[in-house]
């Protein structure tokens, strides 16, 4: 019964003594319950974001099964859609899958003219209707209460998604035109619909009939991007994915890359999992910053009741016992705070959740998982119990002499034995608590390194407090008052300058990173996209004409050529220095050959124009030999980034030789660059290859594929020569469509046609067979409304370069087919002429060329960048929004403290007035000393961020400094209004009474 | 021979202040035996506290020793001291000291649920000191007279050996003083107690068998009233 009463004594005294300071309590309840709402509110989110994607995986991912093909127009490898087709139509007819549908995705720019309208591209994704998606429904936004299977009807309807009708400011019944090779189409907008995937984040993506993408892109066949498959289960799906891969990838060698969604799922998680951790780290520095509070509460709650410890002590109550009078305390404040906590946390999830969906453009269903509320929860209650354990330690050292004498004991409480000690567990065990939390034994002692910064920045806080409560008062009385009092209480009033700092700093520092990302980017890209317009797909007989035309223009500052496709040309590392690749490779360090094996395929080399738009060293920063410059055009040299060098350890006056389709060609290296920002070059030129624009041009006129009409065979129209071939040949119709013709120059003609080859062509024997064609027959071509007649030479085993049935020497082209090659018209407009000249520029060109604006790139990723660190400013914020509670609760406890003091000045004559002034100034000195503090951790923080993310150094602008200074001034002020109404209730008279 | 319950042997006290050391005491003898009423007077200053202090456990002295009932309790560790504190004194301040939150009955079971040993019935405690009908109220809602009673209550739930007083009185009206000095004489007469009180007030003084003078830290003379008495 003793031991009952024991329990009862502590709660009611906890209780009771709880409630009779209720601001404090309340503070405190604040601070702990916005702590926990934050670890709520973000644990919910993160489950609610992994069980969507969980639960509607295959919908996200498109089926079970997925096969991509590279993009039509950009394939560099093989790939028959028909015989895919036929393969998997055969799986389903096994029974092997269920169903199966494709799409294809393109780019396609539209002229739509809009008020604000800044955007000329969008996605296209041509589907099956009917078929799409293979699992669940595609969400429509508008029509409301309208299937998606019922929206695309006509053969020009489109549904678009809502950041297309956001882009291009759409809505149902407007009209879009789309520009392609078949001119301009409208397209009628018929519903608004929730789809992602790729560009569709981007530009914005519009669905639409598959017959109609094919029309839209002149395919005369069906061609996809993708391709998904439903199966029975996942057994029949990994079946289904090996027979896939067996026939199709391995066997006939299609470039498709093949994926089931399980192996997807997981690597979205991978991706989310540190994604997740940063917010949960977020919610954690939430947590410190409302420590901070609760642990300055409660050591100024011991002070208040010295006397009753002492008393307590008196009594008999042993230093131990003591101790749990405030755990209890600590316990029912942790219970309480932590079950509005909770409440609140919930409530914050739904607006969370609803920022992530306008995100990541997706429905995300709210999981309320109790596990989460149980955990935040008692992460409330153990944090506050830890953060109490010390305070109350040190309460419980109060000598009981205290009780009869107002001096303290002789020995400083940091001395004590038993203070580590106590010290020791309660890391120990808020250690736990935070790994429970991030799971990462590498973020707990992130935290704690934090935690130890920020002792450090108390001490520092508390040396400039001293400082500046050295300055020189002019004889202001009040400043003097309010000075030296923020001197007594400089511990107190450090830590809520920690906390200021803390919650300033982070908002701060994340805006400023915002920024710096911005800057990067821009500056990255300016490095790489030196020109304001961009026209692409520029024929050799128009070019010459627009150069004259735009240079006539006076906005125009220089107009230069280069090569159609943002790298320049693919190609394959064959051998450095006459060694053959793989035995180089084979000479590497073991961790250097992984990497270089990787990396000799696909390389792409870029083509600078050197004469109007040279190589600047502050780009390219030369590190041995030089750059190229004028008298480098057209030759075979190159410059190499230093990752080049990295991975193969190559140096200037080296020999790359380096194969293009079937073509070998050799490159001497003439100089080593380092790239101004990580990740350097050019785009995608993963070693930084570079060399003149005049050289590429030669080299992919050495060697491509290109399609062309047969339009007569020996003088016949080919309908009618068919018709007199015997019926075994019905194999011609084949090439009834688009032959391919593989061209070849530089030298390679003599190797195939000997030293007159003007008209000459050699065909391949399938070619021939088709057509029963012999040595000297001719052939007509016909390509975009020229056409010349050909020799047949010779016939040999095709296909020529992968898939070419003709070839055809460069030279016998020439000047008969002017329009096989394109090229890319890049214009600079004079200081502040981009709008003018944009204008003028694509009412000129467009629709007939794709007019692009660089900046349109710029301005989607600065959206991109904003659409992540706003949410993360808003993660900061909670924890400046605990800092504003931390701090009114030391101005409210400072003035407790001075209640004496404060009703000694009103009984001697001071007014309100006065009082307030005084406190006033005291509150903006310490938000002054806050402002600079929290742009000394904006500064610190920033320059760790940038070092981590590598983004160089940007200055912090003005505006951010300012502003948080003023903030913190703000904020200050906003922390004394509810003191300053306590001190206006201190009668002058009941504090001089013996209490 | 009466039975001394304190030995004060060559108490030494200095507190340090900054770097200064301040002495308090200076060498004090002191005994008081089983059944005493001892009253220690003396002006502001002279050290009266600081004695009651070490004598009553709450602190330690710069030198010098104390024993208590057979124990020199200036060698306990803390938590033995806290024991002693618990079991064999009892203590009353000027400003009473009870738990506002708590009760009169809960305020004086408090000591109770710390200690081990033999326990006083609170009810019965109350009923001695007159407020069995004020059992449920808390300390706001007493007199200052009522809450020191409630707080002599509390001092004796755990049957101490000896019971201190710092300025008992110092808050009380005349009239109230006279009842609580009533008291203490009774709990001398019907249960043997001993009891060392600090005090200005002469009323004290008249109902103490000794009455010690402190000044500058030494005992400067000793009134036997007691004996005058007898």
């Amino acid at each position: 019964m003793l031991e009952n009463s024991k329990i009862n004594i502590f709660l009611k005294y906890a209780f009771t003594s709880l409630l009779r300071r209720k601001q404090r309590t309340l503070f405190s309840l604040l601070a702990i319950s916005i702590s926990v709402a934050s670890i709520v509110a973000i644990s919910l989110m993160g489950v609610s974001v992994e069980d969507t994607l969980q639960s509607s995986v295959k919908y996200y991912f498109g089926g079970d099964l997925r096969l991509d093909m590279e993009t039509v127009g950009f394939r560099i490898g093989k790939f028959d859609f028909k015989e895919t087709e036929d393969f998997i139509i055969k799986l389903k007819d096994a029974g092997s899958i269920e169903n199966y549908t494709y799409t294809l995705d393109t780019i396609r720019g539209t002229d739509i003219q809009k008020e604000g309208v800044t955007q000329t591209f969008l996605g296209l994704r041509g589907i099956e209707i009917g078929n799409y998606p293979l699992y669940d429904e595609i969400p429509v936004i508008e029509p409301k209460g309208v299937k998606f299977n019922t929206l695309i009807r006509e053969p020009y309807d489109i549904a678009i998604n809502d950041i297309l009708a956001q882009n291009l400011k759409l809505k149902v019944g407007d009209t879009l035109p789309i520009l392609s090779d078949n001119g301009r189409t409208e397209f009628k907008v018929v519903g608004i619909i929730k789809e992602g995937g790729g560009v569709a984040e981007i530009f914005g993506i519009g669905l639409i009939k598959f017959e109609t993408i094919m029309e839209l892109l002149k395919l005369e066949e069906k061609d996809a991007s993708s391709i998904f498959i439903k199966t029975q289960n996942d057994i029949l799906m990994y079946e289904a994915e090996r027979s896939i891969k067996n026939q199709l990838v391995d066997r006939n060698k299609f470039k498709i890359s093949v994926s089931n969604y399980v192996e997807q799922n997981e690597a979205t998680i991978e991706i989310l999992r540190p994604v997740l951790q940063f917010f949960n780290l977020a919610g954690i520095i939430s947590l410190l910053v409302g420590a901070i509070g609760i642990i300055t509460t409660m050591f100024i709650s011991m002070k208040e009741r010295k006397k009753e410890i002492g008393t307590m002590k008196a009594i008999g109550i042993k230093s131990s016992q003591v101790v749990n009078f405030f755990l209890f305390e600590a316990i029912l404040l942790g219970i309480t705070g932590s079950i509005f906590g909770v409440a609140l946390g919930i409530l914050l999830s739904t607006q969370l959740v609803h920022i992530a969906e306008g995100i990541f453009n997706t429905t995300l269903h709210l999981v309320i998982d109790t596990y989460v509320l149980l955990y935040g929860f008692l992460v409330g209650v153990f944090s506050v119990f830890t953060f109490q354990i010390i305070p109350a330690y040190i309460g419980s050292q109060i000598r009981p002499i205290i009780v009869l004498k107002d001096i303290e004991g002789e020995k400083p409480f940091y001395r004590e034995r038993g203070f580590l000690k106590i010290v020791f567990i309660s890391f120990i065990i808020f250690g736990g608590i935070l790994y429970l939390n991030l799971r990462s034994f590498l973020l707990v002692l992130g935290v704690f390194g934090l935690i130890f910064l920020m002792f450090i920045f108390t001490f520092i806080a508390r040396y400039t407090i001293k400082l500046v409560s050295r300055f020189p008062t002019f004889n202001l009385v009040s400043l003097k008052l309010g000075l030296r009092s923020i001197e007594r209480n400089h511990w107190t009033v450090a830590t809520a300058l920690l906390a200021i700092s803390i919650g300033l700093g982070s908002v701060g520092g994340v805006l400023t990173t915002g920024e710096g990302l911005k800057d990067f980017v821009s500056d990255a890209f300016s490095s790489f996209a030196d020109y304001d317009i961009q026209i692409n797909g520029i024929s050799d007989s128009k070019i010459s004409d627009m150069e004259e035309r735009l240079l006539l223009m006076e906005e125009v500052k220089t107009v230069y050529k280069t090569i159609d496709g943002f790298s320049g040309i693919n190609l394959t590392l064959n051998k450095i220095n006459g060694k053959p690749i793989l035995r180089y490779i084979s000479d590497l360090t073991k961790e250097k050959r992984i990497k270089a094996e990787e990396r000799c395929i696909n390389v792409n080399m870029g083509g600078r124009n050197l004469e109007f738009n040279p190589l600047s060293s502050a780009t390219f920063k030369t590190t041995q030999g030089r750059l190229l410059g004028k008298e480098d055009i057209g030759k075979n040299n190159i410059i190499i980034s230093t990752q080049c060098v990295d991975t193969f350890g190559i140096g200037v006056g080296d020999t790359i030789t380096f194969q293009y389709n079937d073509y070998y060609f050799d490159m001497k290296v003439i100089g080593i660059y380092m790239p101004s920002f990580q990740g350097g070059g050019p785009p995608s030129s993963n070693l930084g290859i570079i060399t003149s624009v005049e050289t590429i041009d030669k080299l992919r006129r050495s060697s491509s594929n290109k399609d062309f009409n047969i339009l007569e065979i020996n003088g016949v129209k080919v309908v009618d020569y068919i018709k007199l071939l015997p019926q075994e040949h019905s194999k011609s119709i084949l090439f009834l469509s688009k032959t391919r013709v593989n061209i070849v120059g530089l030298g390679n003609e003599s190797k195939y046609f000997g030293p007159h080859n003007n008209d000459k062509i050699i065909i391949s024997k399938k070619l021939a067979e088709s057509f029963g064609l012999r040595i000297g027959d001719s052939i007509t071509l016909e390509e975009n409304n020229y056409r010349k007649t050909f020799f047949i030479h010779g016939i040999q085993e095709g296909p020529f370069n992968i898939d070419s049935e003709i070839i055809i020497p460069y030279s016998a082209l020439n000047g008969a087919f002017p329009d096989i090659y394109t090229y890319t018209l890049n214009i600079v407009a004079k200081e502040g002429q981009v709008p003018t000249l944009t204008k003028k520029v694509k009412s000129m060109f467009s629709p007939e060329f794709y007019v692009f604006e660089s900046s349109e790139i710029l301005s989607i990723v600065n959206r991109l960048i904003d659409q992540v660190v706003i949410p993360i400013s808003l993660l900061a914020s909670f924890s400046l929004f605990v800092a504003i509670i931390v701090i009114s609760n030391t101005m409210y406890l400072s003035i407790i403290d001075r209640k004496r003091e404060i009703g000694i000045m009103k009984a001697i004559g001071a007014s309100n007035l006065t009082v307030l002034k005084n406190l006033a100034i005291e509150n903006l000195t310490i938000g002054a000393i806050g402002g600079i503090l929290s742009l000394v951790v904006l500064y610190v923080s920033f320059f760790g961020i940038s070092v981590i993310l590598q983004i160089g150094n940007t200055p912090i602008s003005s505006f951010v400094l300012i502003g948080i200074f003023l903030l913190s001034l703000v904020v200050s002020v906003i922390a004394s209004i509810i003191p300053a109404y306590n001190v206006s209730k201190i009668r002058p008279l009941s504090v001089l009474r013996y209490e | 021979m009466e039975q001394s319950i304190i030995d004060a042997i060559s108490l030494y006290k200095c507190y340090t202040l900054g770097n200064t050391q301040i002495p308090i005491l200076r060498g004090i003898d002191l005994t008081v035996k089983k059944g005493e009423i001892v009253a220690l007077m003396g002006p502001s200053g002279s050290g009266k506290s600081t004695l009651l202090g070490i004598l009553g456990g709450l602190d330690i002295p710069t030198s010098g020793r104390v024993i208590m009932d057979g124990i020199d309790i200036t060698k306990l560790p803390e938590s033995k001291l806290a024991e002693i504190r618990g079991k064999k004194i009892g203590f009353v301040f000027q400003a009473y000291n009870l738990v506002s939150t708590l009760t009169a009955i809960e305020n004086v079971m408090l000591p109770s649920y710390f200690v081990k040993g033999t326990k006083k019935d609170p009810e019965e405690l109350l009923e001695i000191v007159g407020l069995s009908h004020r059992r449920n109220n808390k300390p706001s809602e007493m007199s200052g007279g009522e809450q020191q009673r409630v707080a002599i209550a509390r001092a004796l739930i755990n049957n101490p050996k000896i019971l201190f007083g710092d300025e008992p009185t110092g808050n009380l009206d005349s009239k109230t003083e006279l009842k609580i000095l009533n008291l203490f004489q009774r709990l001398r007469e019907d249960f043997g107690s001993t009891i060392f009180l600090v005090t200005h007030s002469s009323e004290v003084a008249k109902i103490a068998d000794r009455i010690l003078y402190i000044r500058d830290g030494k005992l400067e003379r000793e009134t036997n009233v007691g004996k005058l008495k007898n």
